[in-house]
This record gives C-alpha cells, structure tokens and sequence, in this order.
C-alpha cells in the first residue's frame, strides 16, 4: 500500500471524530489531531483501535504514544504492516 | 505543577462508547478495569479514571514541559486511600480531587502546596477572561496586562506585562460545562488534600 492509500484510510478513519471540518479539508502530514482538527482525546482511542481493525495490526502502548499526526500515525501503521 | 479536567457525561454518552471492545484495555491498567467492573456506577467510575488521567497528565506536562503524548496507561490511579486519590507517573506522583454529579465529572490534580482555587462553571464562559480578572484583582493591576499565548506543545501558558508569568493553572472545556484551576497569586498557602 503507497503513502497517499495510507493516508487516504487514516482520512476515512478519523473523519467521524473530527470537530473542525475546515482542518479536515487543508489535511497535510503536520496535522495535529488534537491541536488541528479536535478530535477530543477519548476519540483518539477510538482512531487508534480503529486503524487496527483496518489495516489487521496491533499497536502497542509504546507506538500510541506517538500517534498525535497524520505522519506519525502513518509511522506506525508502516511499521506494524511491514512486521506482518 | 496543577492540572484539571471536566466530562460532561451526556456528552460523553454520545461522543464515547467506553463499552468499545478493547477500549478500556489501552487506557485503564488491569486494577483500573476490575474496579471499573466491579463499581455500582461504572460510567462514573470510567469518567472519574478518565478525568484523574488527564487532570495528572496536564499538571505533569506543565511542570516539565512535556511534548504531548497519548499513554493514558502510563498515569495509574490509586484509590485506595480514601483521604487521598493519587495518579502516579513514573516516579512522581499528584494528588487529585473528583466532583461527580450527575451532568458532569470534575478532576483537579496537583503536585503543588500552595494554595489553588478551582472554579466550576455550568456555562460555557470565556475562562481566559476569568483569569486575567481574577489575578489582576489579587495583583492590583489592569487585566489588559495579562494575555495568554499556547506554547510550541500546545499548553497556554501566562504573560504579565509580557514576562512569563509564574504562576500555574489549567483550564478545561467539555460540552456544556468548564472549569479553572490556579495557584492564587502571591499568597502561600500550605496546599491541603
């Protein structure tokens, strides 16, 4: 799967918890999901379980630390792809 | 060094479905669940864990100028004092504090001892606004000279005629309801749990 599939699925999977739309539409690797499109931090949880049923991996406590953007949340879901 | 954090729990019935399969397992520790699951209220219970994790990250984030991370597992809750709820962090530890009604759930965390003061409001208020009348009111100077700017991780943070103010506080908003917490100015207190 190439980076704009990744970040075509990481878009689906967070649209429905995303309180600023207008940040959705401007979506660039930067984007914080907190900071940017306010997806209330409880919802992270749900986009982190989420991406896991979709792409069939596990994320460790470790790798969610680090999943606040689209670029790192794409990190992880490569990392955990390629260690399938 | 203080940090809070506020559920609207109708809200939240909406925005967050805790009974999620494997939602519960990446925030809550083994001990967290059983007491989870073994409550009279457990959406209380959930919202109270909930709110005493993000109340301790904000306060620990605060104090050492932390990046922002999601590792909700990481802050454990130990209730069993009741004198004394606490969440621990790696070696540190703070003291927190819950209100439960039932519209809303309230957590105040603080590593601090001095004396804070902690509001509630049942509105959506402008809380900046709060605080620059209520410091400027303790420090006897126009509220225009304080201003509020979020730092490179997000965490506002105070300026008195545009010098770092150091005085802590945190500010939260959920759905209908807010809330700040802040070390009162100038005044040294022995802070109390």
């Amino acid at each position: 799967m190439n980076q704009e599939e990744l970040v075509s699925k990481l878009r689906s999977i967070i649209t429905p918890y995303v309180q600023n739309k207008k940040a959705l539409a401007n979506l660039t690797n930067e984007t914080d999901f907190i900071k940017d499109l306010e997806i209330n931090s409880a919802n992270l949880v749900d986009v982190v379980l989420d991406v896991e049923d979709e792409f069939d991996i596990e994320i460790d406590n470790e790798s969610m630390e680090e999943m606040l953007t689209v670029a790192a949340s794409i990190k992880v879901i490569q990392e955990k792809l390629v260690a399938k | 060094m203080i940090g809070n954090d506020i559920v609207d729990l109708q809200l939240a019935k909406l925005q967050n479905r805790w009974q999620r399969p494997g939602w519960l397992q990446k925030i809550f520790t083994d001990a967290e669940i059983d007491d989870i699951q073994s409550s009279v209220n457990p959406d209380h219970k959930v919202w109270k864990f909930w709110s005493m994790k993000e109340a301790a990250y904000k306060a620990h984030q605060r104090r050492f100028l932390l990046a922002p991370t999601l590792n909700p597992k990481s802050f454990e809750c130990d209730i069993q004092n009741e004198k004394c709820d606490t969440v621990r962090i790696t070696s540190y530890s703070y003291k927190t504090n819950t209100k439960i009604t039932e519209h809303y759930i309230y957590t105040i965390a603080s590593a601090l001892r001095k004396k804070t003061i902690s509001k509630i409001f049942e509105n959506n208020i402008e809380l900046r606004a709060y605080l620059q009348q209520e410091w400027a009111a303790r420090l006897h100077i126009d509220p225009k000279h304080i201003t509020f700017h979020k730092n490179k991780y997000g965490i506002p943070m105070a300026y008195i005629h545009q010098k770092e103010a150091n005085i802590s506080f945190s500010l939260t908003h959920h759905g209908a309801y807010c809330g700040a917490i802040f070390q009162v100015p100038d005044v040294i207190h022995t802070y109390k749990c």
